[in-house]
């Protein structure tokens, strides 16, 4: 054992004050809260009451969804009523509201393990996006479908495909990089052109989403030949020079703990604690279990310390995925 | 000419006040659907009122649309209330059962209902009660397992607790769910070393202590069975309690109020708040004293008379620096009478669905036998009996809302309070809260309140000023 593990302490309390918070998550609402303002010159009064109202249930039920309370959701999108509402609606209104209503309630559906109507529901946002995007210029909406794209991914991963996980969200990165120019897999438009519209910063930020949810894809379930396949298939064809280094290291860190090389790893989840900035702070939560799981077999006393710090530290730790906590949690407080 | 398809939601309560600090008149508006109070100038307001929508700056119509001030005019309100209180039941993943472990207690109040006995939960039934549980956490997926000790006086059968404690968390840890108590006492056993117990070995989290006001009006309305006074024994403890900065334990102190100890609420407040104790509780609340399958109710004023004096108990409360929060939130669930999934079960093994019929000798057929209570659902030995609940009619309640059994059906006060009690509408009673008779006052307190917090710090969340650009004072709170 090459580390004096108090090192790894030390490395631990440095990096805790830089942990971010929230994770960047531009998923939710925040695509229709930000469109719907453009639509409110464009439309009638009445047509933008219907349209807010619709929005704001939709954004209740996702509320709902995330916590688990299907059957509020599920209230939520009756009340809506959209089916009601639409003969009254112009064209963009009645566009806004299908993309927003769609976005949520195909989250809603892959809560119910409905993968097959929640997949339906992802391409009718879609089509509604891209006649947003073209006709009446909302140039915001192609990140908006991207994130509908990575949504595809998370049901192939739900769903255990992992094969069609992997290339998807190789392409969705690649695609955000300029290193290539189509989704193959979510109708276009697509295209430099396209991207050169929106903020790079936005383009930053969904990429390293993507990075996120696909580490925690592959740290939700039990290691086994299918994950290792992926870890392996995303360092070694992903272009290293589009993705960001901050993962490939965590890469690195999994094949070394999935590997048993110890040594390599300890010294390695030190330096990428050190390292931590703030906007991945997801992939430093998600080594944890890992982290403690190696140790408390080497030096239980450093180990039982760490753990202390950690369980008084995870309150604090609120963009953290539930299942994420009650796992850390299960770690520390054995 | 309204020349929207949206109106107004009948469930909002307005009143108007002119505000002399910025100098000109004001709208409070309470919308109870989410719950939310919004200052309004009175153009606006007219304009909302009157259907006229076209003149508001969609800013605010946006802001309106999210707290369900405006709602369709189709809509049928009082059903998407009632829908969504029953979606919230149907959701709920806490597994909750209210424990009575003794049916002993040591005060003898004036206004209990119950017939306090020698008689604890037996070992057999504990073994069924562990059983009911175990079989409850196979039946579906659950978070939580919440557990509330109630009584009589659930610290006489402490070591009874501590033993089914243990093995209630053995089983939540099995199934995968957290796991939390909460205990209902009278306080004179709640000394400093259980409180820690409670807290650090039996994972309660909150316990509520009753005390009627200062020691002359407590030891009167609740002495010992021996009739001696119980206030100096429960006050010291909770004193200890709260000067011990390591007990995490959260105190609630409640206070029963009839005539006879009406003039007892101040000086309490005050006498806590010389111990300083207003922040470290969790909190301090009144309610009038009720029926308990007794008469209890006829030594109570109304809740209109009540309403006037509690205004003058806020007040205090907020001088005297304690939290004040005199808006009731949306209550989706009444009690966990309406919840089909909860669970009483008495020192017998008597199943209930309501916390306020066990151990009632006016419930009982036979008295002095829990299993005759025509409220009983059921027993340990033998599981609920078919169809029981709903003859009860208490987890039907929102049926009978919406059918107009009960005036709740036109309240706007519905959404906040649930509807109060199931139980007493069903025997005549009209259990409105306080608050419906004097909820103008209460929105000109909060609105108070909040403009003096705001002098002393940050914008308060609740408030939003809708105001008329015309107008020339701007100040935002």
């Amino acid at each position: 054992m090459k580390i004096p593990l108090q090192k790894i302490l030390q490395a631990y309390n440095e990096s805790r004050s830089k942990l971010s918070l929230q994770s960047v998550i531009y998923s939710g609402t925040y695509f229709s809260d930000k469109t719907g303002s453009l639509i409110k010159k464009n439309v009638s009064l009445n047509e933008y009451l219907i349209c807010k109202r619709i929005m704001v249930l939709s954004a209740h039920a996702l509320t709902a969804s995330r916590q688990k309370k299907l059957q509020t959701a599920e209230l939520y999108y009756k009340q809506a009523n959209f089916e009601y509402w639409l003969r009254l609606l112009g064209l963009q209104a009645r566009l806004h509201c299908v993309s927003s209503l769609c976005s949520t309630k195909a989250y809603f559906k892959y809560c119910e393990n409905n993968f097959v109507e929640a997949q339906q529901i992802i391409f009718q946002a879609n089509d509604a996006d891209i006649i947003l995007e073209e006709k009446f210029g909302i140039y915001l909406l192609h990140m908006h479908r991207i994130q509908l794209a990575h949504n595809l991914i998370r049901i192939d991963v739900k769903t255990g495909n992992y094969s069609r996980a992997l290339s998807r969200s190789i392409e969705a990165i690649q695609y955000l990089n300029s290193s290539v120019f189509n989704i193959s897999y979510l109708k276009g438009p697509w295209g430099s052109s396209f991207l050169k519209r929106i903020q790079p910063s936005l383009i930053r930020d969904m990429t390293i989403q993507i990075l996120h949810e696909m580490a925690l894809g592959n740290s939700a379930y039990q290691w086994n030949d299918g994950l290792k396949e992926i870890l392996h298939g995303y360092y070694t064809l992903i272009d290293t020079t589009a993705l960001q280094p901050r993962f490939l290291q965590w890469l690195r860190l999994k094949i070394n703990f999935h590997e048993r090389k110890i040594d390599i790893f300890l010294e390695e989840t030190m330096d990428f604690m050190k390292n931590e900035r703030g906007n991945t702070s997801l992939l430093y939560f998600l080594l944890i279990p890992d982290l403690i799981s190696t140790l408390e077999k080497i030096d239980p006393d450093t180990t039982k310390q760490l753990c202390i710090k950690i369980r008084d530290d995870l309150p604090m730790w609120t963009g953290t995925p539930r299942f994420l906590k009650e796992k850390i949690k299960k770690c520390v407080e054995r | 000419m309204p020349d929207s398809l949206f109106k107004l939601s009948q469930y909002v309560v307005s009143t108007p006040i002119y505000d002399e600090r910025d100098g000109y008149e004001k709208h409070i508006v309470y919308g109870t659907r989410n719950g939310v109070v919004r200052i309004m100038d009175p153009h606006i307001w007219n304009s909302v009122n009157e259907g006229l929508l076209q003149g508001i700056p969609r800013s605010i119509i946006d802001d309106l649309i999210s707290t369900r001030i405006l709602v369709p005019k189709n809509e049928n309100e009082l059903l998407s209330i009632l829908n969504e209180n029953q979606a919230e039941i149907l959701d709920s993943d806490d597994l909750y059962m209210v424990i009575q472990p003794t049916a002993l207690c040591q005060l003898g109040c004036g206004y209990c209902g119950q017939k306090h006995t020698a008689k604890n939960l037996s070992q057999k039934h504990q073994d069924l009660l562990v059983e009911e549980l175990q079989k409850r956490l196979s039946a579906r997926k659950w978070k939580s397992v919440l557990i509330s000790w109630f009584g009589a006086e659930a610290l006489l059968a402490l070591d009874d607790m501590r033993l089914l404690t243990k093995r209630f968390k053995e089983l939540a840890q099995q199934f995968g769910c957290s796991y939390s108590g909460r205990l209902t006492s009278n306080g004179v056993l709640v000394t400093k070393e259980v409180a820690r117990e409670l807290y650090d070995e039996l994972d309660i989290t909150e316990v509520h202590i009753t005390l009627d006001g200062t020691k002359e009006y407590h030891d009167k309305s609740r002495p010992t069975k021996g009739g001696q006074g119980s206030f100096d024994k429960i006050f010291n403890n909770i004193i200890t309690i709260c000067e011990s900065q390591d007990i995490k334990l959260k105190i609630i102190i409640r206070c029963n109020v009839s005539w006879e100890n009406m003039d007892g609420v101040i000086p309490l407040m005050r006498l806590l708040a010389e111990h300083n104790l207003q922040k470290r509780l969790g909190s301090f609340y009144w309610t009038l004293v009720y029926s308990w399958g007794n008469d209890a109710d006829k030594t109570s004023p109304t809740q209109a008379e009540f309403g006037e004096r509690e205004m003058e108990w806020y007040v205090e409360m907020y001088k005297l620096g304690f939290n004040v929060n005199v808006l009731p939130k949306r209550k989706k669930v009444t009690c966990f009478a309406v919840d089909p999934k909860a669970i009483l079960i008495d020192a017998t093994g008597t199943l209930f669905d309501c916390s306020e019929v066990s151990q009632v000798p006016a419930y009982e057929k036979i008295p002095g036998i829990s299993q005759s209570n025509k409220y009983a659902i059921g027993h340990l030995e033998h599981g609920e009996i078919p169809g029981k609940r709903k003859q009860n009619v208490f987890g039907d309640f929102y049926s009978l809302v919406e059918k107009g059994q009960v005036p709740c059906n036109t309240c706007r006060m519905l959404p906040v309070c649930g509807g109060a009690c199931p139980k007493k509408w069903l025997e005549g009673y009209i259990p409105c809260p306080v608050t419906k008779f004097n909820i103008e006052q209460k929105l000109l307190l909060h609105y108070a309140i909040s403009r003096m917090k705001q002098e002393e710090t940050v914008v308060s969340q609740e408030l939003s000023i809708h105001e008329n650009t015309i107008t020339k004072n701007t100040a935002s709170i």
